[in-house]
Order: structure tokens, then C-alpha cells, then sequence
């Protein structure tokens, strides 16, 4: 009797314990992370949003304008060692402004974290079905658009068997090895692919992916590839989504007054993210006291431009006069320039990510490359068609071969996309050298950078390789 | 006492226990003056370190167990009071007169039974019991002072010297505005002064009037050490209660214990009830052991917070300056904005400790109920269920009219009330088997269930704008104004958090003919601390083997021998505590909530983001998903000899514990996300190796007459034997480096002064010499504060009635950064105009081109370095006891009282080491003004009727 009493007492205690099967299995109720605090769509949409914000084209511009031959030093020159190609991995100019490494595989670790969190979120709103597409569709794009960035500036031209980055689906602290170009671009393309399944298909938002976007990034993830066909057909899609400017709406896109041309922008305020314009100029302390320049535009793109005719001359550029009464140099890049000077919003200006002039030309390469040079539906009508599109009065210009296509669309690529992005890498994918005016050059040694010189891929940064074992160094800075 | 070892889950016999421990009787910690038991454990153990870090009544100590074996700061032992466990931070609640028994358990097999919770060792506590017979009443009461510290040994300038001093100085450095440069005659600024003030203003700036305030100044010299602190009173009350039957059996004990500390404020008063039950009927035995307490704490403001703030008096009484005069002529305190010429600091202090109120009180609760029934004569089914539980509630006001109060928020006053609780529950059902085959096979086998559930919640909230009338109440307090502001803060604020850990093991024994003994244990810990699924549960093991050479038949043949035992033990233990966590603001000044997974989940906040009208976050920073528990693998080699009939007894100890999976802090990958980031991620090892020695020698052995001596050594040595990806990182004022131990120093080389230019001369990387700090080499070569050798001595004499207990406890090979004297030795004009400075500097310091010193000229800064990198070994006289027992005192043929004594007992009486300060024992590497351990001398008579 008794004896029973107590197994039953001994087991009674066990059972209120252990009925806490989950004992070992107690959450931190009390915590904003991991599952908790991505526990519903709505909030899986703020961590995707959080991807967005880290994403920005500030630092490609920067640097293919720098590295390249679309800027000169003006009033304030520290960027010796990035301006004049002396970098090292311990650089502290590449640290500074060009930490790659560093803020795409920010992007990409929010990402992975938002779309593990995503397929066991609660849905609790009408919509949050559809949303969660969405949102996979989101990260996918962002996730394959980083990994690109990191590509453009790590990676030597596209070769399959060619060293790639870490390309990382989950996230991770361990330290993982690069892998080769041919399979980091499969995955690239597998998540742009299920991107453009997955995204809306509208331009009601640019500032988060669409189906538009996904094909833009994929004409230019085909055309460094060296995938003429792919790249033809993607661009083709994005200039049918998203037709090119006129000359009249062409202003209103660099004074953010519309959105022609425009699938995939950065939003900036006076107060979130950081102001393109600040780049090339500072801000200024009063409306007649211009803030400091520390780059102006190179002679090369100044005089490549018809000032009068080219729609492109005014939005892009800019000559001061209040700069010329006070002994400065007026020339100005006015890209960027936002609100007036010493206005919350100068300097202020979206980033045009990905927009239709530049597929035009990836198409005009395209079809170059695949000897279409002439006639309807090649590199010439595709140039003309762009030209027109900027050029008052302009006369239609027929091509006589390949070379010249090919000649034609990289002065038009080097014109249209100024300060976007493109110069230095495009320079790098043609294999050719950045080739500086002797008024444009700093010193002798930053004249040129011969084509196919090592420093044409950046150096993996030296606390990177410090920190991850597993990494393998670009050659040249070994 | 010598036969057996109270693990907390078993009783084992000592001979055929193989491992290493170390038990202490009740008189190690009777009637002490101190009311956190682990601050008596200091140099009594072998192995075990317990320094304190601080003087205020109820303050505990940083107890180390052979080594540090982790790096993520100080974990504390696994404590156990009667089979439930005891949180760390509650052993001032409890009464060590209630102790019967404090067994310290150090290797592998001893705390194979506590898992993951006893890798860093277990301290066992049991408490007495009552025994069946007569009813026993005992009283005791204790009666003594805490005193205040000694006073500073830095020889800090008097009023004059100071004057003389920042004159000097002055005339050296820009910018000096202490009076004794400002009023100098050797000032330029002074070269047009009139003579004598003009008539209209008396006090007007004149050569007379400043001669006058410096000689006013120098007659001024107080003692702050008699200002700032007093001599506490100590005193205990203490009823106990035992008896019984055969079957029942109670054990009562009511005790208050009240000390005031050596500051203005400080005090602890304790009140405390103890309650053991014991019955037996036939095969049933219930053991029921509780404990209720209940304790006050004030604090003094100043102290609590510490440091090198001007509202400590442990820094201000060697910082302010002696011409300080506090009290006007009429006794009130001079206080208010304070500048070098004229200064309040001290006045300050003295109105902000009158008009502060830092409080705590304790509720603690603390039982087991033990239920074992003998299934079988062979086979016990027993249920442990233990709860530990302490509820704190705290308060820091400031009073709304006073000057202190009107430098708060709102300018008036300020209140901050908050409350933590936490309570932890423990049931353990076990089956245990054991039987005797044949006279020498003697066989035992326990399987163990063990759950524990942890629960903490707290809640703070501060109130300002009071109103001046009333104090320490939020009532009448005011709105507060927003100043505009669309959204304000919250003021309060609360959290919980929780934890369980869930384990399965099973225990092996075998003993032959009472010679060899082989013992196993087999476990499984899990835990919801760890998030992976995969890590959350861990398999170890621990193995022991134990040899009684006493049972061999050759021992009988041998003559120097009275005892030989050898005894070895290996195992692997998890380790629970060192899991890196974080913890919950909860807008109190006393308390936070721990939360256990904030290092493996990744922890999200807002981030700016222009393109969405929508929030949008991102996680703050990274975290470890693969996060696994740190495991010690620890072996043992220990020997039992006896000498002369066990009269000289020997205990010696080898040991190596490695630490694997340890958590180091690793540069992060880009790929992780947070690029340049750092976190603690699984991947060094540490070791740990030592010797331990006790010794025991019965000099004297006679029927009115003992001499025994005791003496105890260890020897630790630690090492970081790997880092992962990295050999090297700095952490604070030292470095964790591959080869090195933890705890290392590591800072620039001092040479002393340039010859020429008195500036500070710094050893380079490559060993040459230089002037600039910013190409010095910062270096290792320091020691580490963490002592390498620790151990104490103690002699027991009673001549008839009359004992004398005394224990001297010590630690050498550490050494510890004095910011004081750094502070007190700088001679620059930042230090010199806010810090008393020493007389090192009158002798020791550069003044002309020539001199031939250690330390800079005034117009050169020599920073933190290895010049204020001191030995802090010490010989501490820790304990003295004298007692007197009274026989029998019989009235009328009528036993009145069956047994009492009277005795002194003093702790902390004399310290001696080359330490400049107050105390060079504290429980971290740098000296920053605390709080030092008190001097307390108690006399006490213990009656038994």
C-alpha cells in the first residue's frame, strides 16, 4: 500500500516535471530575435526591406568613376593610392570608400535570414500568401544582385573555371572558400530565374524588385558572360517593359521629378542614405559658398559631348558661374546635385539603377558582338535609336563593321552611363586600358592602367583574409 | 567526519572514493564575522581561490576552482545545500552556523553527478540535523566592530606639500588652475598685483589676500579616512533547537546577523530560520531541509557604484585634496559646485551620502524534500524535489531637496525602485542498487531523472521631479514636462527569461575486498540555453579507479607507513554556465534579467530605409547558430599517505584539466555578414595543471594538551594552448594569447624619465627606446592577475579548556594593475590639479635636464603602463579564534547549562605585502578604489542547554 503510495509520489514528480517535455526546449519569450522576431509575413517583409537599405550604388560610382577616366582631382585629393591604381589589401583608400566585401554580403546575409525565416512565417493579413512570394522573389533578386556586385569587383572577367566568390544560400559565420565562376554564375542565374516567377510584375514600386528589374539584371548578368543571345533577349524585355526617355522627360529623371527609364532605383531622403551628389562635391555652407570639389568632370567627358544639342550636357554636367567669380574651377558633375546649393536636399539624388539607356546599349552590344551591326534590330539601330532619344536633330548613323559597332556603342556606353557605374568595369570586361588625357591625370604613373593589368579586380581586404583561412587572395597581391 | 564524502546525491565512503575533494567541518566557518560563507573557504582548500572583490557586509567571492577554465568572465561553482542548489549570488542569505559540513568537490568523478552545472567544481554544504535524545537548546551571541581601512600607503602630500607641489608644477605645465599655482607668487599672471587689497575691496586680488588663502589652505589638513568612514558594529543573536526520537528528528535554528560596514552607510542585517526534519519509519525515510531568510542591505551610494567616481569615498579619501576643509565653522557641510580653488568634492560626498538612499532587501527560500524507500534491503527508489528561490527588491533615492538632488533630471530628486526574482526547481527520482556477493564483491548501481526549471522576472522604473517634501516615495512627485518632444521614453521597464536543463545517468561501483574500486558514470545533458537542436544535448563520461594499499598483505610488513591510498579519475564534463548570453535592461540601478540565447539568434532593430513607407529592420549583430557547450576533460592522480599512526597525514594532487570548444572571440568572416565583426565562437582550448598539497601534522596529542598544524599549497598553472583561427587578441588591459595564461597583462614597457627632456621613455617592439607612446610596443611580459600559487596554513592549540585557532591564507606569483597609484603618481597638470598627489613625486620625478628619474616631468602625460603594474601577492593573517569552555553549571543539583564557552574571534587582522593600497586582494585584474575587505573583531559566548 504504502509502497505504492510512494511510486506513485516519486513518479507524480517526475511527471510534473518532465510533462515539460519541452524543458530543454524553452524559448527566450522575452527576446526580438531569431524566430520571434520574424515570426510573420509582415515581418519578414521588414527584414527583406532591411536588405534594400543596405544596398545602394554609391560605391560603384565612386569607384568606376575614380579608377577610370570620368573624373580629374579638383579641390581636395587623398585618393592616391585608389585614383593612381597603388592599392594594396591593406589599402586604406579601398578600405575607406570601397569595402565591397563588406556591404554586399551584408545585403545577402539579411536576405538568407528573412527566407529561412519566411516559409514558417504566420501569415495574419489578406495578402500575406501572395506576399510571401513576393518577398522569396525579393530576396532572391537582391541575394543574386549582390553576389554580382561582389563579382564585379573580386572577380576576374568571367571565365567558368576562374575564381569566384563564397556564394552563400544560408547564413553563416564560418569561414567558406571561394568557388569557381561557373557555378557561382549557375546560382546567380537560378535566383534571378526563380526571381522573375516570383516578383510583381508592375513599376508601381521602384524601389523594390520587379519583373522588369529581374530581366534588367539579367541582360547585364548575360552580357558579362559573354551570353550575346541571353543579353539580347533580357535587354529586349526591359526596353518593352520600360520604355527609353524622351529627349523632353530625359531631365526629369536626374532631377528625380519622374521615373522614366527607371525599374530598379535606391530612394534617397536628405536624411536616409547617403547623398550621391557628396561624392563629387560637398555640401555647401551657403548658397554662394559651393561646397568643396573634390572631383570635377574629366576633359574627356566634357568635350565628348555636342553641349547644345545633347540633352545629356546639362543634366550631367554643369558650369558654375559662381564658382568663376571666386577663382574656382566652374566645372561641375551635376549628375547628382539634388536641391540647390545649401538647400537639406543638395547633393540628394536616387540612385537609377537599373534603367532602360543602359539596356539599350547591352542589346546594341549584343547584336555587335553577334555581327547584327547593321540594319534593323542591330547595334546601329539600337545606337540610333538611344542617340535620337538625346541628340536634338539628330541624323541617323549607318556601321560599317563590327569594330566600329563595337567602337561606337562603348563611346555611347561611356557618355549615356557616366558616373553610373559602369566605366572602369566595362573597361575591364572589354579588356581594354583606362586611358587618361594628360590634362585629366594626376601624375605621370596615374596617365594609364594598361589593359588586363591585375588591378583591374580589386585585392580581397586584409582583415578579411585575416579573418577567414579559407579565403584565396587575387593575384597580384599575394 | 574522516569516512565518508557527502556528494550531495550519495554518501560515499571515503576509502573507496577516488576522488579528489576536500571536506571542511563546521568549525571552519562557525561564528565568523563575515556573512558570505565562500569568503571563509580562502586558503582553507587546496585549489580553491576565493578572493573578494569588495567590503561591503553580505559581498561574496569570486571562487575559483584549479584555474580559470573558461574565457567568458567569472562563472561560479555549482553550490548544493543539502542535495538543492543554491544560487551563487544568495550565499550571504544563509547562516554558516548551520553548516555541518562544506565539502569542496574538484575532479572529474566528484562532480560527475552534477553535469553540465559542475564542471567548474561543486560546493556540497550539509546542514545539521537533529539527533535523537534530550532536547538542545543553544544561544549564542556575538558582539564586535568592523573597522575602517587603514589609511592610504600611498604617502599622499599634506596641505602644504600639495600647495608647494602644484606651484611646482604650475610653473611647469599650462594650465594648472589648482590654488597652490593660481595664488603662487611664481605665477606670471600674478607679476602686477597690488601689495595689499584696496580698501573697498578687502578681498580683492592682492598679493596680501593670496598669501593669506594659501596659508589659509595650508593650515587645513584633514583626515578623511576618519571623516569618511567608522568603525561598524558586528552582532549576532542565534537560538538553535534540536532533538528527538528514533523515528523523528527536528533541528531549529534562528539567527539574526546584523554588520555594519567600515563606510557611513553600509550595513547588512540578516534574519534567518532554519528547518530540518528527519523520519524514519521502517522503510521509509523523509528528510525535509529548509531554510527562510530575509536581509537588509544599505548601501552607501557612493561605494556601490565605485570606481574612481567623486562620490566614492574609497577614491575620494586618498584623491581629495587635503586643504579641502568640508564644515564651516558653525558644522554644516560646504557644498556645491566645486572648482580646484575652491574645493567641495569632500562636502559633495558627505551631502550626497546624507541625501541617498541605496537599499535592498532579500526574501531567500531555500528546501528539499528528500523521499527514500527501501524497495528491498538491495534497492532504494528515491525522489529528491528542491526549490531555490530568492525575491530582491531594491531601491536608489535621491533626495528631492537637497544639492545633490537638484543635479538630477528635473532638477529634483530622483527614485528608482525595482524588483528581481528568480526561483529555480530541481527533482531527481533515482533507483539505486547495492549489494555485497560473497563478502568481497561489493556492487552498486544508480540510474538517475533530472529535471531543472529555472524562472527569473524583473521590473524597474524611475521616478523624477519629487516632491521635496517627502523622500524615497514616488508620492507627490510631479508630471514631467516633454519639452516639445512628440514621443518621450518609457521609465520603466521589465523582462523574464527562464531556462530547463534535462538529464538522464546512471552510476557504477564495484569494490573487491574493500581493496580496488572501479567507479563509472554515463550521462546525458541537455539544455534550452542552446538553440540548435543538434547541440542541445551532450554525452560524457567519467571513470575512476581507487586503490586501498592499507587491505594489501604486504602493508602489515612495512613501518613507515600508516596509510597509503591512490587514487585516479579522467572524465569529460559539459559545461552549462559559460554559454555566452545577455541580458535585459530593466531600468533599475541594481538589477537585469538574464536571457540565455541572445548570442545564437539573431536580434533584429530598425535600419534607416528611404524606399518604403514601411519599417525596416536588420539584425543588430551576428550570432552562433552552432553554438555548442564548452566540455573540460579533466584527470586526477591523487595520493593518501599516513605517517606515526596517521598523526602526519599527506594529501597530494596532480591534475590536468583541458578545456575543449572553448569560446573564443574570432574575427567574422564577410560572408557572415557583419564584416570586421567578432564573436564568441567555439573554437580554443585551454589546459589547466596543478599539484595540490595538504598536510596535516597531530604535533601534540595529549590529554590537556594539542598542537596541531595544518598547511596546505597549490600550484596552478594555466595556459591557452589554442585560439582557433587566431594566436592573439587583446582584451581590455590584457591579452588572450596562444602559450600564455588568462589573465595576462598586457601594456606598454616604462624606462622612466629622458635625462634631457624628461618625457617618458617606452620600450619599441624591437626593444629600443622612445619618447612617443604611438611607436611603443605594447608586451606581455607582466604575469597575469590570476595568482599561480595560493594555499594557508593554520595551528589548532587547546591547553585544557582553552583553544587557539589561527589561519593564515596567502597568494603570490600575481600581479595587478593600481590605477591608484597611477592616478596619485602622474605629477602632470591634469592629475595634479585633481588628485592628491604622492611624495614619490618629490623625489622621484624629472625637474631638470640631468636628472637621472623614473618618473616624467610635469608637462609630459606617462599614461597607463607597466610602471603601475604591482605585485599583489599577500600574507593575510585571515582568522584567529581563542575560546574558553565553561564546564557544566550545575545550581542546586540542577543541570543548569550543559556546556558554553566564550570566545574572541577576529578575521582580516593584519595584511602583509609589498601592495601599495588598501588591499591587494580583489576579485579582477585592476585596482580601482573599491570597497576593501574590513577588520572585524567579535567577542561571543555560545551556551548549550
Amino acid at each position: 500500500m504504502k509502497r505504492n503510495k510512494i511510486i506513485l509520489m516519486a513518479f507524480a514528480g517526475m511527471v510534473t516535471f518532465s510533462s515539460c517535455k519541452k524543458l530543454i526546449e524553452i524559448p527566450d519569450t522575452d527576446l526580438l530575435a531569431g524566430a520571434n522576431a520574424l515570426s510573420q509575413v509582415t515581418y519578414v517583409e521588414q527584414a527583406i526591406l532591411g536588405g534594400y537599405a543596405a544596398a545602394t550604388p554609391d560605391m560603384d560610382i565612386l569607384l568606376n568613376a575614380t579608377f577610370a577616366d570620368e573624373v580629374a582631382k579638383a579641390e581636395f585629393y587623398n585618393a592616391v593610392t585608389t585614383h593612381e591604381w597603388q592599392y594594396s589589401p591593406a589599402d586604406v583608400g579601398l578600405r575607406d570608400n570601397f569595402t565591397a566585401i563588406g556591404i554586399n554580403y551584408t545585403i545577402i546575409n539579411r536576405v538568407n535570414l528573412a527566407l529561412e525565416a519566411l516559409p514558417n512565417a504566420d501569415s495574419t493579413k489578406v495578402g500575406d500568401e501572395v506576399k510571401r512570394r513576393r518577398l522569396r522573389g525579393e530576396g532572391l533578386f537582391l541575394r543574386a544582385f549582390a553576389h554580382f556586385e561582389l563579382f564585379r569587383f573580386y572577380c576576374k572577367n568571367y571565365d567558368p573555371a576562374g575564381l569566384g566568390m563564397p556564394y552563400m544560400e544560408t547564413s553563416s559565420i564560418l569561414p567558406i572558400p571561394r568557388i569557381a565562376m561557373g557555378p557561382y554564375f549557375v546560382k546567380i542565374k537560378a535566383d534571378l530565374a526563380e526571381a522573375k516567377t516570383l516578383v510583381v510584375n508592375s513599376l508601381a514600386d521602384v524601389n523594390r524588385a520587379n519583373v522588369a528589374a529581374v530581366a534588367g539584371m539579367q541582360a547585364r548578368v548575360a552580357l558579362y558572360m559573354r551570353d550575346w543571345a541571353a543579353a539580347e533577349t533580357f535587354a529586349s524585355e526591359f526596353i518593352t517593359a520600360v520604355p527609353l526617355a524622351t529627349i523632353a522627360q530625359f531631365p526629369g529623371i536626374w532631377t528625380d521629378v519622374n521615373t522614366s527609364e527607371q525599374a530598379y532605383r535606391v530612394f534617397k531622403t536628405s536624411t536616409l542614405g547617403a547623398r550621391i551628389g557628396s561624392l563629387f562635391r560637398g555640401t555647401s555652407a551657403n548658397a554662394s559658398n559651393i561646397g568643396t570639389i573634390t572631383w570635377k568632370p574629366s576633359e574627356k567627358v566634357w568635350s565628348a559631348y555636342d553641349p547644345i544639342n545633347d540633352v545629356r550636357f546639362a543634366s550631367y554636367l554643369k558650369s558654375e558661374p559662381l564658382l568663376t567669380g571666386v577663382g574656382r574651377d566652374p566645372r561641375l558633375i551635376f549628375k547628382y546635385a539634388g536641391g540647390t546649393y545649401a538647400a537639406p536636399n543638395e547633393n540628394v539624388a536616387n540612385g537609377k539603377v537599373l534603367r532602360t539607356a543602359e539596356m539599350v546599349l547591352i542589346r546594341a552590344e549584343a547584336r555587335a558582338e553577334l555581327n547584327k551591326f547593321t540594319g534593323a534590330n542591330s547595334a546601329e539601330s539600337d545606337i540610333n535609336l538611344l542617340r535620337s532619344n538625346r541628340i536634338t536633330g539628330y541624323t541617323n548613323a549607318v556601321f560599317a563593321s563590327k569594330q566600329q559597332a563595337i567602337d561606337e556603342m562603348m563611346q555611347e556606353r561611356f557618355k549615356e552611363l557616366v558616373y553610373e557605374g559602369h566605366r572602369f568595369f566595362d573597361l575591364k570586361r572589354r579588356g581594354l586600358p583606362v586611358t587618361r588625357l594628360a590634362i585629366d591625370a594626376p601624375s605621370a604613373a596615374g596617365l594609364s592602367l594598361p589593359a588586363n593589368n591585375f588591378r583591374f579586380t580589386l585585392p580581397i581586404p586584409l582583415p578579411e583574409v585575416t579573418a577567414n583561412p579559407t579565403m584565396t587572395q587575387n593575384e597580384g597581391y599575394q | 567526519m574522516e569516512d565518508v564524502v557527502v556528494t550531495g546525491y550519495t554518501t560515499e565512503k571515503k576509502r573507496q572514493f577516488a576522488s579528489a575533494s576536500t571536506t571542511l567541518t563546521s568549525k571552519a566557518v562557525e561564528n565568523v564575522p563575515v556573512a558570505s560563507f565562500d569568503q571563509m573557504l580562502q586558503g582553507r582548500v587546496p585549489g580553491l581561490l576565493a578572493n573578494s572583490g569588495s567590503g561591503q557586509p553580505g559581498a561574496g567571492a569570486n571562487v575559483i576552482i584549479r584555474g580559470t577554465s573558461s574565457l567568458g568572465g567569472q562563472v561560479q561553482p555549482q553550490y548544493i545545500v543539502d542535495g538543492v542548489p543554491l544560487s551563487a549570488a544568495d550565499l550571504a542569505a544563509l547562516n554558516p552556523n548551520d553548516f555541518e559540513t562544506v565539502t569542496v568537490l574538484k575532479d572529474a568523478s566528484a562532480a560527475a553527478m552534477y553535469g553540465s552545472r559542475g564542471s567548474l567544481g561543486v560546493i556540497v554544504v550539509t546542514t545539521k540535523r537533529g539527533k535523537a535524545g534530550q532536547t538542545n537548546f543553544t544561544f549564542k551571541s556575538q558582539f564586535g566592530f568592523t573597522q575602517r581601512p587603514q589609511p592610504s600607503q600611498f604617502q599622499q602630500l599634506d596641505s602644504r606639500g600639495m600647495l608647494a607641489y602644484e606651484e611646482f608644477v604650475g610653473g611647469f605645465a599650462n594650465g594648472l588652475t589648482a590654488p597652490g599655482w593660481v595664488w603662487s607668487a611664481k605665477n606670471p599672471a600674478n607679476a602686477s598685483l597690488p601689495a595689499t587689497s584696496p580698501a573697498n575691496n578687502p578681498f580683492g586680488p592682492s598679493r596680501a589676500r593670496f598669501d593669506f588663502l594659501l596659508d589659509s589652505l595650508g593650515n587645513n589638513n584633514v583626515d578623511y579616512y576618519d571623516l569618511l568612514f567608522r568603525t561598524g558594529i558586528s552582532r549576532t543573536n542565534e537560538l538553535t533547537m534540536s532533538g528527538g526520537n528514533s523515528a523523528s528528528r527536528y533541528f531549529i535554528a534562528l539567527n539574526n546577523f546584523s554588520q555594519e560596514g567600515t563606510d557611513r552607510k553600509s550595513k547588512l542585517d540578516r534574519y534567518s530560520l532554519r528547518l530540518n526534519l528527519d523520519n524514519t519509519v521502517g522503510k521509509l525515510t523523509t528528510q525535509l531541509s529548509s531554510l527562510i531568510s530575509y536581509s537588509k542591505t544599505i548601501y552607501n551610494e557612493g561605494s556601490f557604484y565605485a570606481g574612481n567616481g567623486t562620490a566614492n569615498p574609497f577614491a575620494m579619501a586618498w584623491r581629495a585634496k587635503p586643504y579641502e576643509n568640508p564644515y564651516r565653522a558653525d558644522g554644516t557641510i560646504i557644498f556645491g559646485t566645486s572648482t580646484p580653488t575652491v574645493p567641495k568634492a569632500i562636502g559633495n560626498l558627505i551631502e550626497r551620502s546624507d541625501n541617498t538612499n541605496w537599499l535592498e532587501n532579500q526574501i531567500k527560500a531555500n528546501a528539499g524534500l528528500n523521499i527514500a524507500y527501501k524497495i528491498l534491503p538491495t534497492l532504494t527508489l528515491r525522489n529528491n524535489v528542491g526549490i531555490d528561490a530568492a525575491s530582491y527588491d531594491a531601491q536608489g533615492a535621491i533626495a528631492a531637496n537637497s544639492y545633490v538632488g537638484s543635479l538630477q533630471t528635473f532638477q529634483s530628486g530622483f527614485l528608482n525602485e525595482s524588483f528581481f526574482n528568480r526561483l529555480q526547481m530541481i527533482n531527481t527520482s533515482s533507483l539505486v542498487f547495492n549489494k555485497k556477493f560473497a563478502e568481497k564483491h561489493d556492487f552498486e548501481a544508480g540510474a538517475y531523472f533530472e529535471v531543472i526549471r529555472q524562472w527569473n522576472r524583473g521590473f524597474g522604473l524611475s521616478i523624477f521631479n519629487l516632491d521635496p517634501r517627502l523622500t524615497q516615495t514616488s508620492q507627490g512627485a510631479g508630471p514631467l514636462p516633454t519639452n516639445g518632444a512628440v514621443t518621450v521614453a518609457q521609465n520603466g521597464g521589465s523582462a523574464k527569461s527562464g531556462f530547463g536543463i534535462r538529464s538522464v545517468f546512471t552510476t557504477l561501483r564495484y569494490t573487491f575486498d574493500n581493496k580496488y574500486t572501479v567507479a563509472a558514470n554515463v550521462r546525458r545533458d541537455g539544455s534550452s540555453r542552446i538553440v540548435n537542436p543538434l547541440n542541445k544535448e551532450i554525452d560524457t563520461y567519467s571513470a575512476s579507479l581507487s586503490w586501498d594499499a592499507t587491505k594489501e598483505s604486504f602493508f602489515e610488513k612495512q613501518k613507515v607507513l600508516t596509510d597509503l591510498r591512490a587514487r585516479f579519475s579522467i572524465g569529460e564534463s559539459s559545461n552549462v554556465n559559460s554559454i555566452p548570453g545577455g541580458a535585459f535592461g530593466i531600468n533599475s540601478q541594481f538589477y537585469s534579467v538574464a536571457n540565455y540565447t541572445s548570442a545564437q539568434q539573431a536580434a533584429y532593430s530598425t535600419v534607416g530605409f528611404a524606399g518604403s513607407a514601411f519599417t525596416s529592420t536588420a539584425p543588430s549583430a551576428a550570432v552562433n547558430r552552432d553554438l555548442r557547450y564548452e566540455t573540460i576533460e579533466k584527470l586526477n592522480l591523487g595520493f593518501d599517505l599516513g605517517f606515526v599512526k596517521n598523526r602526519i597525514r599527506l594529501t597530494v594532487d596532480l591534475y590536468k584539466n583541458t578545456t575543449k570548444d572553448l569560446f573564443v572571440t574570432q574575427r567574422l568572416p564577410a560572408t557572415s555578414g557583419f564584416y570586421g565583426g567578432s564573436l564568441n565562437v567555439n573554437a580554443g582550448n585551454m589546459e589547466n595543471k596543478g599539484v595540490e598539497l595538504d598536510l596535516t601534522l597531530e604535533v601534540v596529542k595529549l590529554k590537556d594538551f594539542d598542537l596541531t598544524l595544518r598547511a596546505n599549497h597549490a600550484y596552478n598553472k594555466n595556459e591557452i594552448t589554442s585560439l582557433g583561427t587566431v594566436n592573439e587578441y587583446p582584451a581590455g588591459t590584457g591579452i588572450i594569447k596562444k602559450g600564455l595564461p588568462v589573465g595576462t597583462h598586457y601594456s606598454f614597457s616604462y624606462l622612466g624619465a629622458d635625462v634631457a627632456s624628461g618625457r617618458p621613455i617606452y620600450k619599441r617592439a624591437d626593444g629600443t627606446p622612445t619618447t612617443n607612446i604611438n611607436e611603443a610596443g605594447q608586451f606581455h611580459e607582466f604575469g597575469t592577475w590570476l595568482p599561480v600559487h595560493t594555499g594557508g596554513f593554520s595551528a589548532s592549540i587547546r591547553f585544557k579548556r582553552l583553544t587557539f585557532d589561527a589561519l593564515f591564507s596567502y597568494q603570490f606569483d600575481t600581479r595587478r594593475y593600481n590605477n591608484v597609484q597611477n592616478w596619485v603618481s602622474q605629477g602632470d597638470a591634469v592629475y595634479t590639479g585633481a588628485v592628491t598627489q604622492s611624495q614619490v613625486l618629490i623625489t622621484d620625478q624629472w625637474r631638470k635636464p640631468g636628472d637621472n628619474k623614473m618618473l616624467q616631468a610635469p608637462n609630459a602625460s606617462r599614461q597607463f603602463t607597466s610602471y603601475d603594474i604591482s605585485d599583489a601577492s599577500f600574507l593575510r593573517f585571515r582568522n584567529l579564534n581563542v575560546s574558553y569552555m565553561i564546564p557544566e553549571i550545575n545550581v542546586a543539583g540542577k543541570r543548569l547549562i550543559k556546556s558554553s564557552r566564550f570566545y574572541i574571534q577576529a578575521q582580516n587582522l593584519a595584511i602583509f605585502s609589498s601592495w601599495s593600497g588598501l588591499d591587494p586582494e580583489d576579485n579582477n585584474n585592476i585596482s580601482l578604489a573599491e570597497f576593501p575587505n574590513p577588520k572585524a573583531v567579535v567577542l561571543g559566548l555560545d551556551i548549550n542547554f
